[in-house]
């Protein structure tokens, strides 16, 4: 049961850096590299607002959020407002991701630094498992906001403009809908997210400069067992990679680890090309 | 033209094509004779976070070494120049500017900061050029004493250190042992050597797990090896994953004791106290990390002190002695230059075969180096190493009191 629940902890981090992916994605078309890094720099920040401000939780996750926020703003302002094919956005996303890594060694340095999570110090047991608050509070989290955006997406008007603009972006302005303003909004959004998802998952993992790297791939196969686009999806596909390797490293060892994920992977995509939530679009010529 | 001027013309001619000759021999010329001791120094000075640490240690090492030997009278009479070059921690700028140092005027001896990269790169080009190398940079291929009998490694190779597990392990009355690495080319290096080394010493090792540098959570590889349930947990490691590790282990309710290997000793978080280092921590109460002596604080040890004096006064010392094996290089170098009488290269390199010049010279971070004509690895006693509590660093040294 401890291993599941490390399984399941481990797959909320990637989860939730595939819903930063989905909701980009969705928006814009676009695939946003840098999503993992925007999560690094909340790490970095929510622990300055921890341990070097001493403020408390809630503030230094709110202050992450306002501050990933406007990285996010910035990055769509010069990493895809002025790039109109989506291939290269790739490009400039990834580079946007290289200039946050080498900004966040030049300020908070290479060494892994310790975040703070409020709740009880140390594990306990839950039915017949044990784990920390914070691994607990990640699956709540990444179940939450999935639940959340897909609510979202369907009840309110803008939720719904934006499943209009993933589909037919020239339709989308034909009906009146500001594509641009809304896809920063959305850039904004995950921006946000990003900085509320650093201060959960740097306790967990502590603030680092390579975790970034480390969290972007495997977020990437969640989203690509889930299906581009699906929400749930996503979540689906974190849970299972976060699973698949800590039950591999268990009982084959540490070597079959990647492997194993990317079995899982390469059989989802055999079965299921577009992933276990993606849908197929027919189009009408 | 008369036939004496012509005579005259032509022997000026010939004399001066000989000294171009002579003068030809080596790129640059050379820094021998009566000259100051050319020392090129390699750091990562542009280089960042960790690296930049490390790198600033290794430099400030060497200048406050120049600076007691110049003081005690030099290289055999010749005061120590250094040359101080930055390689970025990159080994291709690292052979560049070394080269650019050769075509300027050839140095006598070259120290470097560390990469094992970097020492490959320009092993060949050194021993090409007869310039002794003191490597910090330790490989088994630079310590081959025939290959390359002008280079000498400071740092261990990684199954001296493994060794110097048995005498805590068998002090703490252990039995069996499990096994946690990286796969890095040192932590695979640790996790091929240890078993054997531990089997032989007569433990049972009952698993030897290996987890990927940038994993995120360890507890599977802690699992495996828990369902062994050895006495002693073999750690090698650095930075986050140590404390995954110990998160871990947390988490699986398991109190092993844990030995973590010299890297363990290099993470900051065991050098930081909370709330962002685990100094003091609960999760670390059960690990004893290896260092070397000079790494760990005593009043009594002049020798170190010494060498902590003269570098604090020079800078600040930025990360652990162990980054310090620069003060040593040139301390071997004058030892054995004053024992050969000449600061020829392949004089001093044969008197630093003889163990009695490596153990009389004045370095610190090692108290022996025992190098032989076969192998010119760095091969201290066991009681080089201790095991100690992770604790706040201060001068570059763990357990110091001073150091809050």
């Amino acid at each position: 049961m401890t291993l599941l629940y490390s399984g399941l902890s481990l797959g909320a981090v990637y989860a939730l850096v595939a819903l930063g992916y989905n909701l980009v994605y969705l928006s814009s078309r676009a695939f946003n590299f840098a999503q993992a890094q925007l999560v690094m720099v909340a790490a970095f920040v929510a622990y300055t607002a921890l341990v070097v401000f001493r403020l408390p939780w809630v503030v230094a996750a709110l202050l992450a959020m306002a501050v990933l926020m406007v990285v996010a703003v910035i990055e769509e302002r010069i990493a895809l407002r002025l790039v109109t094919d989506h291939h290269t956005i790739l490009i400039t996303t990834l580079g946007f991701a290289t200039l946050l890594d080498g900004a966040a060694e030049r300020i908070w340095g290479s060494e892994a630094l310790d975040v703070p999570f409020p709740g009880p110090e140390g594990a306990w047991s839950l039915l017949g498992g044990r784990l920390h608050t914070v691994d607990l509070a990640l699956v709540l989290l990444a179940v939450l906001l999935v639940v959340g955006a897909h609510w979202y997406r369907r009840r309110f008007l803008s939720g719904i403009a934006i499943i209009g603009m993933s589909q037919d972006r020239e339709a989308a302005t034909l009906r009146g809908i500001d594509v641009r303003k809304l896809a920063l909004i959305t850039f904004a959004v995950s921006g946000a997210l990003a900085g509320l998802m650093g201060a959960f998952v740097g306790p967990k993992t502590f603030a680092l400069t390579t975790l970034g790297a480390s969290m972007a791939l495997k977020g990437f196969v969640a989203l690509a067992i889930g299906g581009f686009g699906s929400l749930y999806g996503g979540l689906l596909g974190g849970f299972t990679v976060g699973i698949v390797e800590q039950v591999s490293a268990r009982y084959l060892g540490a070597e079959f680890s990647h492997i194993s994920v990317f079995a899982v992977l390469m059989l989802v995509l055999l079965v299921r090309p577009r992933g276990v939530f993606g849908r197929v679009r027919e189009r009408v010529v | 033209m008369s036939a004496r001027t012509g005579a005259a013309a032509l022997s000026a001619v010939v004399v001066g094509v000989l000294a171009l000759a002579g003068c030809g021999g080596d790129a640059g010329g050379t820094g021998g004779g009566d000259g100051p001791y050319r020392v090129v120094v390699s750091g990562a000075a542009s280089a960042q976070g960790v690296l930049a640490a490390n790198s600033a240690t290794s430099t400030l090492s060497a200048e406050a070494a120049a600076k007691a030997i110049n003081a005690a009278g030099g290289i055999n009479g010749r005061d120590i120049e250094l040359v101080k070059i930055d390689d970025g921690g990159d080994a291709t700028k690292g052979l560049t500017a070394l080269q650019e140092q050769i075509a300027e005027a050839k140095p006598d001896a070259y120290l470097n900061s560390g990469p094992t990269t970097l020492s490959a790169a320009v092993l060949p080009v050194l021993a090409r050029n007869n310039i002794i190398f003191m490597n910090s940079g330790s490989s088994p291929e630079a310590a081959d004493a025939e290959k390359y009998p002008l280079t000498f490694n400071l740092p261990t190779l990684p199954d001296v250190q493994t060794k110097a597990f048995v005498p805590e392990m068998e002090k703490s009355g252990y039995k069996s042992v499990g096994i946690l690495h990286s796969n890095s080319p040192f932590g695979k290096a640790f996790g091929d050597s240890a078993p054997d080394v531990f089997a032989e010493a007569g433990f049972e090792v009952t698993g030897n797990e290996e987890y990927d540098g940038a994993a995120l959570d360890l507890t599977a590889q802690l699992s495996s090896l828990k369902a062994g349930n050895p006495d002693v947990i073999a750690l090698n490691g650095y930075g986050p994953a140590i404390g995954y590790a110990v998160k871990g282990l947390q988490t699986l309710d398991w109190d092993v004791p844990i030995l973590g290997d010299t890297a363990v000793a290099s993470t900051n978080l065991l050098a930081t106290a909370p709330p962002s280092g685990l100094v003091g921590s609960p999760l670390v109460s059960n690990l004893k990390m290896q260092v070397m002596r000079s790494t760990s604080y005593d009043a009594a040890d002049d020798r170190v002190n010494a060498m902590v004096e003269a570098m604090s006064s020079a800078g600040t010392i930025k990360s652990t002695l162990i980054n310090a094996w620069n003060w040593d290089a040139l301390h071997l170098i004058a030892a054995a230059a004053n024992k050969a009488g000449s600061s020829d290269a392949a004089a001093i390199a044969e008197a630093m075969e003889d163990p009695a010049v490596t153990a009389e010279a004045d370095t610190a971070v090692l108290s022996a180096y025992n190098y032989t004509a076969d192998s010119h690895a760095s091969q201290p006693g066991d009681d080089e190493f201790v095991f100690i509590a992770p604790s706040l660093l201060r001068n570059g040294q763990f357990g110091n009191p001073d150091a809050g």
